[in-house]
């Protein structure tokens, strides 16, 4: 019965890294909420990544065909898109918010060293999709905490 | 005595709302003759019409619409959330009006 149609997405953003964070703005009344939420709810920074920590991101891989995105950050980063193609979780249980994180992420599609002083070679990612789960994580790699850090991963459909 | 209206016509009852875990459901003001949907978000959609026996998926960036006389409509995600517009066109019963 039901009718799917083809894709188009508006909101594509998968993982997203903004830091210093943008202020909220509420819409603009007698338009539409074209974000749809305040930004804060999709920015998951919430303090500087220390050098040796990273952070990590999971996301339903499923929807997309490839993934793309863009990094930009005064230190030394070490990026990677891993992709898990498990059906459950080692107990049985199916995939949710709770568990996603302890799959096994085996299909390496990028492993990205960004420099600074190489943003044009670095500074953009594109991957293919391995898996049905994608795992994104960025682990701080110089001798300071960054002052400022943008990630962006995108999923597209095409 | 023809109706004034199309036979497909009514008035939209329209929402957005945002899908997580967490099974909730939007009951529309009055019966529906026809739903239309769209999954604005990046996560797939899980929809039921008959209060959770029965589900359907809608990936994320497409749309779904049929023909349904629904007065509720069930919906979560396996993972994280998504956002979406659904819009339910009343189902309308016009009073019949005398021959003049």
């Amino acid at each position: 019965m039901p009718l799917s149609h083809y894709p188009k997405t508006v909101d594509n953003v998968v993982f997203a890294w903004v830091q210093p964070p943008p202020p909220d703005v509420p819409p603009q009344p007698g338009f539409p909420d074209f974000l749809g939420r305040a930004f804060s709810e999709l920015n998951r920074f919430r303090a500087p990544i220390v050098p040796g920590q990273s952070v990590v991101g999971f996301h339903d891989a499923q929807p997309f065909t490839r993934f793309y995105g863009s990094i930009a950050c005064d230190q030394p980063l070490d990026v990677s898109l891993t992709f898990s193609n498990d059906e459950v979780a080692a107990d049985g249980c199916i995939v949710s918010d709770d568990n996603i994180d302890s799959l096994n992420y085996d299909a390496h599609g990028l492993h990205q060293r960004y420099d600074p002083a190489k943003q044009e070679q670095t500074g953009k990612i594109f991957s293919m999709i391995f898996g049905r789960w994608i795992r994104i994580e960025a682990k701080a790699v110089g001798d300071v905490a960054p002052k400022f850090l943008r990630l962006f991963i995108r999923g597209s459909v095409f | 005595m023809s109706l004034t209206l199309p036979a497909d016509a009514g008035e939209p009852m329209s929402a957005v709302l945002i899908a997580a875990r967490e099974v909730k459901s939007i009951e529309f003001p009055t019966d529906t003759r026809q739903v239309s949907l769209r999954n604005t978000g990046t996560n797939t959609l899980w929809l039921s019409l008959d209060e959770g026996q029965s589900w359907f998926d809608v990936a994320c960036g497409t749309s779904w619409d049929d023909r349904v006389s629904i007065r509720e409509l069930w919906y979560c995600t396996q993972v994280g959330r998504t956002r979406f517009v659904v819009i339910g066109v009343a189902l309308l019963s016009p009073e019949p009006r005398e021959e003049s």
